[in-house]
Formats: C-alpha cells, structure tokens, sequence
C-alpha cells in the first residue's frame, strides 16, 4: 500500500504542474524574494493541454481538430492567445511521421473586450502556403471550400476524478474536478479529402519566435517518460524535457526511445517483449486516426472518449473498468461541439 | 501481469494521462531590450485574484473534500497577500493548504506551498524543515529545491543556499532560478555578475511572456541593482518600464520615489511614495517618504509617517514576525527607541544570521553607545565582501567612534563610491565627516 501511495503522489506532483500550482510566483514581503519557478516557457497560452481528432458528427467527410491551451483559463490568465506565437496542427498522410499538411492559426492583440484577430493559413509539406480564413475569437469563421474555425475560451472537455486518484478511492461516489473549469481552444473542421488519405497521424505545437515551444500528439507521453521523470530509474537526471517539447516527431524513436524503455522496463521489467512492442506504439507521440470510422479513442480521440476509463480496461485486463466519472461537459453535434465557457 | 504490477502500472498511465497536461513550453535565454522599448504588450493578464479566490470557494462548498481545490485556493490567498501586503492573506492560505492536507495527508503541492507560506511569514526554519521533507520523498520536487535554498538564504548559510542554486541552474536555468543567482552575486560583492545574470532572467521572463507581475519584478530587480551600484539614471529607467509592464506596481513606484529623491526632485518623489502607499502601506516605504518630508522641512508631516512605521509594524503578530527587522532599523536609523531596536534585532538574530541581521544588530549597538559589540558584529556583515553602501557607511562611522580615523575614512569613501545616492538622510552627513578626516589627515 505504501508503494501505491507513492505512486500516487508522483502523479500529483505532476497534476501540481499541470494546474499551474507551482507557476504563480510566491514572494514574501521582503521584495527581494524572487518568484517561484514558473512553468517551463513562463506562458500558460502556449502550453498545450489536450489534443482531439475525430470524424465530424454532423459531416461524415469532414475531419475535426481540436488543440486546447491555458489550463485553469481564467483563473491562471485571461484565457486569451499569445500574439505573434503560432499555434499548429499537423497532419501525416503517409506514416513517415513527417507533416504532409500544416494548419496554422495565429493572433492579433487582444483589444479591450479580450477579443483577437485570427488568421487561419494552409501550408504545404514544402512551405508556403496561403491565408484559409480571417475573423475574430469567440465566433464561427467558415473556411471558403469546405468547413470552419473557432477559437476562444471553453468548458474543458477533460474529466477525471482527481481527488479520488489522490486518496486512491476511486467510485466514492466519484466526482469530476474538471467540471466547472475552462480552457483556451482551437476548433477546426475541413474536409477530410483535403489530407490526402483517411489514416491520418495529428500533432500540435506551439511556436514563439520561429521556436517550437510545446508539441502533443497522444495523451501525453513527455512528462512521465522523459527525464526527469517521476518514475525515472536512475533517479534523478538532467532534464530533457524541453528537447522532447523543442523535437520533432520523426526524430522521437532515434532521440527518446531509451527513455521510455527505461521507464516501461520498471513495469514490466527487464527484456521483457511487450516492453518493445509498447515503445514502438508510444513513440513518435502523434495521435492516430481513421476519419473514416466514427470510432473513437485509441482511433483518434473524441471529446467524449473516456480515456481514463479505456485506459484502466486495457491496463488491468478488465479487472479495473471505471473511475465512475463522466463526461458531463453539454458537448453539442454542430460545430464547435464543445461546450461553452463555464 | 499478477495484480500488483497490474495496479502499478494503472496508475502509471493515470499518470500520464493527467501528466500530458503539464507538457509546458521551453524557451531558451535572451538579452534584455533597452528599459524604454519594454512595454510587456504580450504578456498575459491574470484575472483579479478575488474573482478566482470565490470560484474556488464555491468548488469547495459544491465539494468540501476537494483537497485539490483547497490546495488552489490556499495559492490564491498567497497571491492576494502579495499583491495587497495584507499578510493576514498567508494565515488564510495556510488554513486552506492545512484542510487541503486533512484530506490528504501527504499532498506534496499542498506541503511545498506551505512551506512557501511558512517562507512569507519569515519563519525559516519551519519553511526549510518542511521543505527538506517534501523534498526527501520527492526528489524532482524543485518547488521544495526553490523553498530550501531560500530559507538557507534568509538563515545566512550561504554555501548551502549556494549549492541547491547551482543544482537547480543545471536543471532549470530558468528566470526565477537565474534571479536567485543573481541575487547571490550581488551579496557576494559581485556587483556586475548581479546585474548580469538578472538582466538575463528578466529579458527571459520578458520573452516567454509570464504574467504581468513577475515580469515587473524582474525589472524592478534590474533598477534595483543599478540603485545600488550608484547608475540613478539606468536605475530610474528600468522601474519605469516595471511600472509599464505592471501597472500600479507598489514597488516599482517606491522605487521611482527613491531614485526622483536621489535625483533631488523631492516633490515628485513624494508623489510617488504616497501612491506605494496608497497600495501596499510598507514600513519602509513610510520610513523614506518621512524622511523626504524631514529632508524638506516638512517635519510633521514626517512625525506623521514615522509614527505610523511604528504604528504598521506592530499592527498584528504576524507583522511583528515579518517586519521586526525594518521597523528596528527604523529606530536605529532616527535615534528612536534605540533600546527597543537592539533587543528586536538582538533577537532576530538568535534565529537568523544572515549578513542584514549582523548589520542591523551591529547598527543598534552603535546607537546604545555599546562601539566594540557593534564593530564585531560589523565584521561579521561584512564577511561575504558584500558591496552595499550601507553596509560601509555603518561600519565607517563604527570605525570612527572607536578613534580608527584611517579605518572609517576608507570605509566612507567606499560608501560613497559604491553609491552617492544610497540613503535618503545619510549621504550628506557621510560626505561631511569625510571631508572632516580628509582635512584632518592633510593637515
């Protein structure tokens, strides 16, 4: 039991960054008290939290894209986007791990009432590329051949019982600590002829100043696999967190791999094949999907999918099936489908 | 799999799930733009921290074994007491961290924020043991790293501080990792690497785009470096572009107050401590605008100040804890209660001895006529080689009542050296007995 709590506490320690508890600086009223470390990069607007693709439900031929930043919005930051930064989202035709397509969104100031410019532009596996849309935040903007964009602040769609996992009392009764929270998010939806094939990977990444500053494809495999981690067997090591947010997919098995499998081998232990196997899927971290199934997560990821749930189905072999939380954002079946700002 | 590894690794991939929302970005360090080109247009505006204290209160009472809001709640607190001064907001973080903890027992974001509020209310040694514990069981806990290298700082073991500094750099060469650096430079009588290094925390703060308060303290650093390295002009700049950045910034105001009194323009100098004070009301920014009232023959509207430093200082307990040191240099620095002001100091200094508590304590013996007690506390202020013009005036004029007439004059020509500028009342009186021993010694 002591071992599980332990566990438990390192996810915590973990959720203390992802809720941006260690990222509001502290300072005494000696003034010469600095603040406290501030999340990697210091901007909550350029730290990605999810990433979604799934099959339109209101047109089947359409593909949705989905990237979410700014956890806690509104409580962190004012939930709106860093100017001059790029936000993308990536699309592989082909399985080389390597973009056949960019689409990339970016924002002007924002004025008085928080509301922002936003250019939408396509780019091509070569570079250049032209402006798909231009509106404003906060409202539909319908991309000429075929679909739209949004982008402005939501309901967060994730849902997990956090409590539950920290007392490791899951199903008493069970409640979602995301209920009631938002986050920043861009909504896309185009034609999925546009990409090419239907099985397509997805990533997204954030750029300042021409540098890549955070990417996600899959629900996340940085934090826990890369050094340093909270499951990292030669204990503490210099971080390479900022090389796999700096990296590209395509170099992940070459650069990273050493480090999930020295991470799965504390699970499964040494030379064990499943260990292999499991690094082969994890990396390159992009997210896969058929937009030709409606099917969801691990096809894709739909807003509703419970990923916690699957999860501990596949992990326990079923013994495990539930956090006994669901969704209970008023996802919707028309465009933007998540649900508004609480 | 047998079931235990089976369970283990559930929560590994909980793990990972919940973790992938921590991905944060990674941004490399950058020069620092001239201060008159800063205007922080890209940072991030945090919403007023009243709205999120009151949608957390209502997650807790929608939810009251949320530990995890509790623990959110209690860092809002902690940020309302920053931004106000009213340190009553630490009392109330650390109810809301220590319900967070009821429920959850060993919640390590819960304990590292408690430690930092134990950090605030300046009880050290609480702070570091905590610290030490969280840290203990959780290694890459670098909040817990942050919290004990500071409480090393505060308690004057330098080398320790020094040494978790240096790890973190390593790890996390990030601004407020730099800015501590910096800070350290600076007490080891490194003016220039001081200066450096926090002109590459704030140009990174700058960069990345943090929120408008830690990037205006930054600057506020960098002004506060050139202030003590005597540059007024660069001084002044650079808190007018933290005042930009953040607006209202109760300690960039103070300090423009400082440099327009160094500069000699007494008025607008006032101007500028009232409007500090109408935020945040801190014993020292009373003490100096009392003493630009003095400076300008206004003296009851200086009595007025001083005697409000006394009245704020012994408000509660806890601004006793947290403001003990200022108010006795207060004391010491106006010949008031100059009894009072030796046991206060005398008293912190049995808990912290750290280079400001040798000053102040050395500082309040010279005021009680007690020369030999001051000058060997003095030599123990001085010990890391720290370039503060104060530290020199003080130990200068110890000199000089125990008849080492070579002796202070050296240390009041360094003073003056390091900064003309560096007190509101005392330049002026340095200059003179300075002079006085020049004339002496040529003669």
């Amino acid at each position: 039991m002591k071992k599980l709590s332990t566990i438990g506490l390192y996810g915590l320690l973990a959720l203390a960054l992802a809720f941006g508890l260690v990222a509001v600086p502290t300072r005494a009223a000696d003034h010469l008290d600095a603040p406290g470390l501030t999340p990697p990069g210091g901007d909550t607007r350029l730290d990605i939290t999810d990433v979604y693709a799934f099959q339109s439900p209101s047109n089947p031929s359409n593909t949705v894209l989905v990237m979410g930043v700014n956890p806690l919005a509104g409580v962190l930051n004012d939930g709106t986007f860093r100017s001059g930064a790029s936000y993308e989202l990536k699309i592989d035709s082909d399985g080389d791990a390597k973009e056949d397509l960019t689409y990339k969104v970016t924002f002007s100031a924002p004025d008085g009432s928080l509301q922002q410019g936003v250019t939408l532009r396509r780019i091509p596996a070569g570079g250049g590329g032209s402006v798909l849309a231009k509106g404003q935040t906060n409202q539909n903007i319908s991309i000429p051949g075929g679909g739209w964009i949004r982008a402005g602040v939501f309901d967060d769609p994730f849902f997990f019982d956090l409590n539950a996992f920290l007392t490791v009392d899951f199903c008493n009764p069970g409640t979602n600590f995301f209920n009631g929270l938002n986050i920043s998010a861009i909504v896309l939806e185009v034609p999925s002829s546009w990409h090419g094939s239907s099985n397509i990977g997805v990533w997204a990444r954030t750029l300042l100043n021409d540098q890549q500053v955070d990417r996600m494809g899959r629900p996340a495999i940085n934090t826990v696999f890369i050094p340093n981690n909270p499951f990292e067997p030669k204990g503490t090591e210099p971080s390479q967190k900022n090389a796999f947010n700096g990296g590209k997919p395509r170099n992940d098995q070459r650069d990273f791999r050493g480090e999930v499998v020295d991470t799965l081998e504390i699970f499964y232990g040494a030379g064990n094949p499943t260990v292999d196997a499991l690094a082969d899927f994890l990396l390159p971290d992009i997210l896969t999907v058929d937009t030709s199934s409606l099917a969801g997560f691990p096809n894709g990821r739909r807003l509703a999918d419970d990923v916690i749930d699957i999860e501990l189905g596949l992990v326990t072999n079923g013994a495990v099936t539930s956090d006994c939380v669901a969704s209970d954002s008023a996802f919707t079946n028309s465009f933007p489908y998540l649900a508004p700002k609480n | 799999m047998n079931k235990r590894k089976a369970i283990l690794l559930l929560f590994f991939i909980l793990a990972i799930l919940v973790h992938s929302r921590s991905n944060g970005p990674s941004v490399d360090a950058a020069g620092l733009p001239y201060a008159e080109d800063i205007n922080g247009d890209t940072l991030v505006n945090i919403p007023p921290v009243n709205d999120a204290i009151k949608s957390f209160q209502d997650r807790i009472r929608r939810n009251p074994k949320d530990a995890v809001s509790y623990t959110i709640l209690g860092d809002l607190y902690i940020r309302q007491a920053r931004e106000t001064g009213d340190v009553s907001g630490y009392q109330r973080a650390e109810a809301a961290l220590l319900q967070a903890l009821d429920l959850f027992p060993g919640y390590a974001p819960a304990r590292a924020l408690l430690a930092s509020v134990y950090y605030a209310q300046h009880d050290f040694n609480q702070a570091l043991d905590l610290a030490e514990q969280v840290y203990e069981s959780n290694p890459n806990n670098t909040s817990a790293q942050v919290i004990i290298g500071d409480a090393q700082l505060s308690l004057g073991n330098y080398q320790q501080a020094e040494t978790i500094y240096q790890e973190l750099r390593k790890t996390d060469a990030t601004p407020p990792v730099l800015a501590r650096l910096a800070h350290l430079q600076e007490l080891k009588g490194n003016p220039n690497e001081a200066l450096h290094l926090i002109r590459l925390a704030a140009g990174d703060a700058l960069r990345s785009g943090g929120s408008r308060e830690s990037v205006a303290w930054y600057l506020l650093r960098v002004g506060d470096m050139y202030f003590n390295m005597g540059q007024i002009k660069e001084s002044g700049a650079y808190y007018e572009a933290s005042l930009r950045v953040f607006e209202n910034y109760h300690l960039a105001l103070a300090g423009l107050g400082k440099v327009r009194a160094a500069q000699g323009k007494y008025d607008e100098a006032i101007d500028y401590y009232q409007r500090a004070i109408n935020i945040v009301p801190q014993p020292d920014f009373l003490a100096a605008l009392g003493d630009i009232y003095m400076l300008t023959d206004q003296t009851d509207e200086a009595q007025l100040q001083y005697k409000t430093v006394e009245y704020i200082g012994k408000l509660a307990e806890l601004n006793k804890q947290i403001y003990n040191r200022q108010l006795a240099n207060f004391y010491s620095g106006h010949d008031l209660h100059v009894k009072e002001a030796l046991r206060l100091a005398l008293a912190e200094l049995e808990s912290r001895k750290d280079i400001y508590g040798y000053d102040a304590a050395a500082w309040a013996y010279y005021k009680n006529g007690k020369f030999e007690e001051a000058q060997s506390l003095m030599n123990q202020a001085m010990d890391l080689g720290t370039r503060d013009a104060y530290l020199y005036y003080h130990a200068g004029m110890i000199a000089l009542r125990l008849r080492d007439e070579a002796q202070a004059r050296e240390y009041l020509e360094q003073a003056l050296t390091i900064n003309p500028h560096f007190s509101i009342l005392h330049p002026d009186e340095a200059r003179t007995i300075l002079e006085t021993l020049q004339a002496a010694e040529a003669k």
